[in-house]
């Protein structure tokens, strides 16, 4: 745990000093979700009307797309955190001097994506709870709330597969950022985030609840839509949770399977 | 293998294998020996230099004993740990330099990056503050203005003097360093120099150093490994490393005249004398070539005071550790 703690405070340093020495950085991390979810809202508008959303969904397009942006957002911010990582650090020579560390691989990504969701909860207070206030008021303001708390329970579930995945591609064909294109949308696509989940068949519904986020943002979504009561809410975090408990051997092993195939090659200086 | 020695290899072996794509669909692989059964100890204390050409198979070697490499057979230690199977071991007590101009995050300053490597290497809290600011002070980073401008700001010679304070974050026993004065100015060449001779003098600490800078690795280092091809071809200190090669040396003298048949009458003591005309202070230059000059520069000297000309200077030129290096390394040996 200490030396969990200590990889945490040192990504803190890394990604805080990258994000608030580039103000740029900054400024599109808090207009990001804005954007996308204008974009989504256009892409509605232009090909169908916010009744049939309302009708269909039960809740305005505006609540629910801002929702999937903010959850899309910050969740899918583990997977590029884990997966650039080791192509960042190949690329800045950080990376014998971090393999020949005295310190635990598997450690070492399950911190790296714990300062970016901190910057989420900020993303939270710029974009999500404004918008839920203007919206719905106070009532909004603790769905907004729940929302958040429920996207940062995503993030921390999603990091096992994560680093699983991530990792795991890249022992088997080498660190590249064409991994990292390939693999983020088939997340996206999987964590269904704009599309309400319980309207997916049932295959692929089961198939994509074996992705902890997954069950995370079908809790948001129902906050939003307001839909089941706070008892039914419970099953979906408890599997996110457990999925997630149980992905953390895979974890393990393919964090090991990538440092051994990067010391067989040898790690590039 | 016990853990007398800092560093110890025994017949380490290593093959890079590489596919190299031929067409659309085939590809052939290629096979590069790199490593052909080194072995070598190192003392606490020690300086060894690791010399050899480019592909000799110096970095190859320094990655294995950093475990950043897994060698295919033989076997290293270092300070009696295994690099294979006790790895987390070893890294807990080598500090590495490798590549000089990059290594380090640009987006934090000296002090920042050495806090995150501080914390992957263990050290937290006030330890981790006081030895970062120990060894800014050491390093001369603190008076360069290094310590809170940004690594992407850095000048190389910052740059490498940061390497050396992350290498010493631990304060580890071993210290292998790849090259650390690569394109240095001076004064941080020196630095660094003079760094790396104080901590295995005063802290007994090993260093295993390489460099292509002959000149260097004689200053620095108590001895010298040489590699070349993937095979050790000479081990010892330099001056005995220069004892072994069988090479001709120079007697260069600066005569106030050169009177006629001077020459002449050194060559009938049978010496080989080469005229090499007049030096830019007027004086003629004569150079007499010898294996063993010590015997006869006696008779030189006297020759020539008989024709009354005065010696003004008199040198014997030895060899290098540039003459041991080619020597050894281009195919010299028994020749």
């Amino acid at each position: 745990m200490r030396e969990l703690l200590r990889h945490i405070r040192a990504e803190m340093l890394l990604v805080y000093a990258e994000v608030f020495r580039r103000k740029s950085i900054l400024a599109m991390s808090i207009l990001w979700p804005y954007v996308m979810t204008a974009f989504m809202l256009t892409l509605g508008y232009v090909a169908g009307s916010p009744e049939v959303f309302l009708r269909k969904v039960g809740t305005s397009p505006v609540l629910f797309l801002a929702t999937a942006s903010y959850i899309l957002f910050s969740t899918l911010a583990v997977v590029d955190d884990v997966m650039w990582r080791p192509v960042y650090d190949e690329n800045a020579g950080t990376l014998p001097y971090v393999i020949s560390s005295p310190t635990s691989t598997v450690m070492r990504y399950a911190a790296i994506p714990i300062p970016r969701f901190t910057l989420s909860l900020v993303l939270g207070a710029t974009f999500l709870l404004p918008l839920f206030a203007v919206q719905e008021g106070l009532d909004g303001l603790l769905s907004a709330m729940i929302v958040v708390a429920v996207s940062v329970v995503a993030t921390l579930t999603f990091i096992p597969v994560a680093v699983a995945v991530g990792l795991g591609l890249y022992s088997l064909g080498g660190e590249s950022w064409r991994a990292i294109n390939v693999v983020r949308p088939l997340f996206l696509v999987a964590m269904g985030v704009y599309y309400p989940r319980w309207m997916l068949s049932k295959i692929v519904y089961l198939l994509t609840a074996l992705l902890p986020p997954a069950n995370c943002v079908e809790i948001a979504q129902r906050v939003v839509v307001k839909l089941g009561e706070f008892n039914e809410l419970l099953f979906p975090l408890a599997l996110a949770v457990v999925l997630a408990i149980t992905q953390l051997y895979p974890m393990g092993r393919s964090a090991r399977k990538w440092e051994i195939t990067k010391l067989r090659e040898g790690v590039r200086i | 293998m016990g853990s007398s020695y800092a560093i110890e290899a025994c017949d380490l072996v290593k093959r890079y294998v590489t596919k190299k794509r031929i067409g659309l669909f085939k590809s052939r692989t290629e096979v590069v020996e790199a490593l052909k059964g080194v072995s070598f100890r190192v003392r606490y204390g020690e300086i060894v230099g690791l010399l050899g050409p480019n592909g000799a198979g110096k970095t190859t070697t320094i990655k294995i004993l950093s475990t950043l490499l897994l060698p295919d057979s033989g076997e290293a230690y270092v300070c009696g740990y295994d690099v294979v199977r006790e790895a987390q071991k070893v890294r807990r007590v080598i500090g590495i330099m490798i590549s000089v101009e990059k290594g380090f995050y640009g987006r934090l300053t000296g002090r920042e990056n050495l806090i995150y490597f501080g914390y992957l290497y263990g050290l937290e809290g006030r330890e981790l503050v006081r030895r970062v600011n120990y060894l800014l002070d050491l390093v001369g980073l603190s008076e360069l203005g290094g310590s809170d401008r940004l690594y992407e700001e850095f000048s190389l010679g910052m740059k490498a003097r940061l390497a050396l304070a992350r290498a010493l974050l631990k304060d580890p026993p071993v210290l292998l360093l790849d090259e650390p004065t690569l394109g240095l100015d001076v004064p941080s060449a020196r630095r660094i120099r003079s760094l790396v001779k104080d901590l295995a003098r005063r802290e007994g600490k090993a260093v295993l150093y390489t460099s292509h800078n002959m000149l260097e690795v004689e200053q620095v280092c108590d001895r010298v490994i040489l590699i070349d091809r993937g095979v050790v071809v000479a081990e010892g200190d330099p001056e005995e490393l220069k004892s072994r090669i069988p090479s001709i040396r120079t007697i260069e003298l600066h005569l106030s005249s050169l009177p006629d048949g001077l020459v002449d009458d050194l060559r009938k003591i049978g010496l080989d004398v080469r005229e090499q005309g007049q030096s830019p202070d007027g004086l003629y230059v004569v150079k007499v070539l010898a294996k063993r000059p010590e015997e006869v520069v006696d008779d030189v000297v006297r020759v020539i005071s008989s024709r009354g000309v005065e010696v003004s200077r008199l040198r014997i030129e030895e060899p290098t550790l540039e003459d041991v290096f080619v020597y050894f390394t281009r195919g010299g040996r028994g020749s």
